[in-house]
């Protein structure tokens, strides 16, 4: 692969890319390589760009409850960081460990905590980037309410660096709860986890994770049949009534509270780990239709049951195709987020069933590109095969 | 200046007479908004469908007539203002909820649908529609999509764009698009979370998906008094530092607090220097919990008095006092502008001090009320419009406080929006090279400038098209 260039400065990055650009040389930007199996296929480019130099911390203020950090700081490092004043960013991706806060950002990576806190878009709240005109764009802000211009940084967030290089992002952070306990529920059918999710909907507690585990998924971790998996968040006494409420469940909590969503965390890089031929398919529904989504699902899944977000993974692409059909003719907007490279260069990553107002969005999206990159040089594909 | 005479009969033929207002004496009242710019509309229609909409942004495109779109009008900013004259779509008859899904916990509504109307319709179903502008009896979805309106509860729960989860749009060349879905997690740009917050400047959104929550167990409401501002600022970031998170944290300063008082008897101290309206919600025990917390963190801080209040009537009578206090301002002075900064949560403290000073300096007796918990500052700024240069006197005052909060790391507007009346501050808060990106965006989306053109963008920095007066004859 061509040898990385790694910037040191935002600015050095948005020369870099303006020289690239203006010598019509395709790019590819790189974090830490983490979610090179994910996505649209990676390929080879005139010039790799990685932001591994940009790691300084920007300013971080506890008191105001925001951070901005250059984006080639690794994720846990900022972590760390604000644990040390208690805080946290509330977001617990897949590659939590090894990815970059840019990388993260531009592949809008989420976990099970998404259900307390929400997702990339409801963290950030500003951001720098780099565009291949040299430039470099300020959106956003350091304060938590702000409305002045567009909110550029929504187009960032999921776009698989296809517009622009993420320089910086701007977070608001969390104080980390006083105590946290998870509960598991072993559930003999689908059914019945699906009549627990509806209890727990017309309750008055709201868990910050619940998802749901399918026996072969959680096999693994020592449970059997289905699981669902509740973390509640809050005092001794909060957490008291969580422990009354839901005294049927197996609690797990400290060193194998973090350990068990650690692994539901990293389901589909564990199961990329162990099937290198696998696939790992993320299907949208409704809540009402997770009912028919999984229905005789036999494969290992992870759903995020109060999101309507399921990771399917199979061992194959002759296993991921009928599904991804099946999902198609119900107009559940699916993709394949992991797969071997050969197969995510051959086959259509990105299944969503379109009316003709949802093909005027893409179009919209494709001019939204050409604003950006109207040579077509950055991330070629990388967003799902289809930019 | 009044349209062509076809344009206007080729919208009565299609929305029928009652629904194009072009009569100057007609027009009047949709010359302004909550603001203090106006222009008034060559003519207002009143769509009750998407295909309406298409059928005005045609028409419009082929006579090169503006469009703006408009809500309720209660924006702060100018957003509806059509200052190139031109047609003005009012939304209000496009205002049916069409769908609740609770099992999804979503809503889809039209945009003229009132913001309390939405909590309203679900709140049977124990459900409730987080973002709680101060106009929510008013203002509508729409509107509140364009502004990425805020409200006081937005502090735990977020703003508008936090609870958009789709939109159907129509581009101003007349096509629909479809963005989002009930679904999350759709691949592709966010173009949702794009257009919330784009003022009307790229498309006019004809239908919202929205995410309903679900009601907290316990909420409480509580009052802390203090005899000096700046300490009222402090319990603010004390509050942050010690991880105590209620659900709305609001500001009124003493000569507020007096004016709201004697209009609403909300029970406020007429005496004291500030107070601070502070709620929190979840289960019964966190309520609990909380309140003791905020309880001494508030006395901790200075201050004189904490009430609890008891009942639901006094909860409501302390959040009337809060909800109704633009209304408690006009008795005392009819016309008033009202600012709306931001700065970091521990800079309240100086704001207020600087706010102060400048109003002092400027001779205008300027108050404040504020949704203090996310630093969103808007101080009360009253004028004379029989005096000459009162108003300007009053808009220069608010420029100094916007540039103050940049000064500090905070933006010129956290949920009224840029519109007319920030455009030319959007240059003291980014430079050119981001005017220029929000500038490329728009143009993606409205390449000829017809979408509510004049606004956002500083003079000179938007669409050179705005620049030329819109073709009108008679």
């Amino acid at each position: 692969m061509t040898q990385p260039l790694a910037p040191a400065t935002p600015e050095d990055l948005a020369t870099i890319l303006a020289e690239a650009a203006f010598r019509n040389k395709s790019i590819s930007l790189l974090g830490f390589d983490s979610k090179l199996a994910m996505a649209g296929p990676a390929v080879q480019t005139d010039v790799v760009v990685s932001t591994r130099c940009l790691g300084r911390v920007l300013r971080y203020e506890p008191k105001d409850l925001t951070l901005s950090v250059e984006s080639g700081m690794p994720f846990a490092s900022v972590q760390a960081l604000l644990a040390q004043h208690g805080q946290m960013i509330a977001l617990d991706p897949p590659h939590a460990d090894c990815a970059s806060v840019g990388g993260i950002i531009a592949s809008n990576s989420s976990g099970p905590l998404r259900l307390g806190y929400g997702t990339a878009r409801d963290q950030v709240i500003g951001m720098t980037f780099a565009t291949l005109e040299g430039k470099l764009v300020r959106t956003g802000g350091m304060v938590v309410k702000n409305v002045a211009g567009l909110d550029i940084a929504k187009l960032m967030i999921g776009s698989f660096g296809t517009l622009a290089a993420i320089a910086s992002v701007n977070f608001r952070v969390h104080s980390k709860p006083a105590h946290t306990a998870t509960f598991v529920f072993e559930m003999p059918t689908l059914e019945a986890a699906l009549r627990l999710r509806r209890e727990i909907l017309g309750g008055p507690l709201h868990p910050i994770a619940a998802d749901l585990l399918s026996p072969s998924a959680v096999a693994g971790l020592g449970f059997r049949g289905f699981a669902i998996a509740l973390r509640s968040a809050g005092s001794e006494a909060v957490l008291s009534r969580y422990r009354s409420a839901w005294h049927q469940a197996e609690i797990i909590e400290d060193a194998a509270e973090e350990e068990f969503w650690r692994s539901v965390r990293e389901f589909s890089p564990d199961h990329m780990r162990r099937f290198p031929e696998g696939c790992v398919i993320r299907v949208s529904s409704s809540l009402e239709a997770m009912a028919e989504v999984l229905r005789d699902l036999q494969e290992a899944y992870v759903s995020r049951l109060l999101n309507g977000v399921t990771f399917i993974a199979v061992s194959n692409w002759a296993q991921a195709a009928p599904l991804l059909t099946r999902f198609a003719q119900h107009s559940w907007p699916a993709v394949v987020e992991y797969a071997p490279h050969e197969i995510r260069s051959e086959q259509t990553l990105w299944f969503v069933p379109e009316t003709e107002a949802e093909q005027n969005a893409f179009r919209m999206m494709k001019k939204l590109k050409a604003v950006f990159d109207p040579q077509h040089l950055l991330n070629r594909n990388r967003l799902y095969g289809r930019i | 200046m009044p349209l062509t005479k076809t344009l206007i009969e080729q919208f009565e033929a299609q929305l029928g007479k009652g629904a194009v207002l072009w009569r100057p004496e007609d027009l009047t009242l949709y010359e302004y908004d909550g603001g203090v710019d106006k222009a008034r509309p060559a003519a207002v229609v009143f769509p009750r469908t998407t295909e309406d909409v298409v059928f005005i942004v045609l028409k419009a495109r082929e006579a090169r007539v503006p469009i703006v779109g408009r809500g309720a009008g209660t924006g702060l900013s100018g957003g509806s203002i059509p200052r190139d004259n031109g047609v003005v779509i009012s939304f209000s008859r496009m205002n049916r909820i069409l769908e609740i899904d609770i099992e999804n916990e979503r809503a889809i509504v039209q945009p003229g649908v009132v913001n309390l109307d939405v909590t309203q319709a679900v709140k049977s179903y124990g459900y409730f529609y987080a973002p709680d502008p101060s106009s929510a009896r008013a203002c509508t979805i729409g509107g509140n999509v364009a502004e990425n309106a805020g409200g006081p509860h937005t502090l735990a729960y977020g703003v508008t764009t936090n609870h958009v989860v789709s939109l159907e749009a129509v581009l101003p060349d007349g096509s629909v698009m479809r963005l989002g879905r009930k679904e999350l997690d759709l691949p592709g740009y966010d173009l949702t979370g794009l257009l919330t917050g784009s003022e009307g400047t790229m498309a006019l959104v004809t239908e919202i998906g929205l995410r309903l929550m679900r009601q907290p167990e316990a909420v409480k409401t509580m009052l802390a008094v203090y005899g000096a501002a700046e300490c009222a600022g402090d319990t603010v970031g004390e509050l942050t530092a010690r991880s105590l998170l209620p659900v709305a944290v609001e500001m009124l300063d003493g000569p507020m607090l007096r004016m709201v008082e004697e209009a609403t008897h909300a029970g406020y101290p007429m005496d004291a220097a500030a107070v601070l309206l502070i709620e929190v919600e979840g289960l019964k025990e966190e309520v609990e919990e909380q309140t003791a917390q905020i309880d001494k963190v508030c006395l901790h801080c200075g201050a004189t008095e904490f009430r609890i209040a008891k009942t639901e009537e006094e909860r409501a009578l302390l959040w009337k006092g809060r909800k109704n206090a633009f209304g408690a301002i006009g008795r005392i002075t009819p016309t008033y502008y009202v600012q709306d900064g931001v700065v970091p949560r521990t800079q309240i403290a100086p704001t207020l001090k600087a706010i102060a000073a400048i109003g002092e300096r400027r001779g205008i007796a300027i108050s404040n009320i504020f949704h203090a918990g996310d630093g969103n500052m808007h101080p009360i700024i009253p004028f004379d419009p029989r005096k000459e240069g009162d108003l300007r006197n009053a808009q220069l005052a608010g420029e100094e406080i916007l540039d103050f909060c940049i000064s500090v790391g905070g933006s010129i507007t956290g949920e009224h929006g840029v519109g007319m009346e920030k455009m030319e501050l959007m240059a003291h808060q980014f430079d050119d090279d981001s005017l220029d990106m929000i500038r490329r965006i728009k143009m993606a989306f409205d390449p000829h400038c017809s979408l509510n053109p004049g606004k956002v963008l500083p003079t000179g920095k938007g669409c050179l098209e705005i620049r030329q007066p819109a073709k009108m004859e008679l």
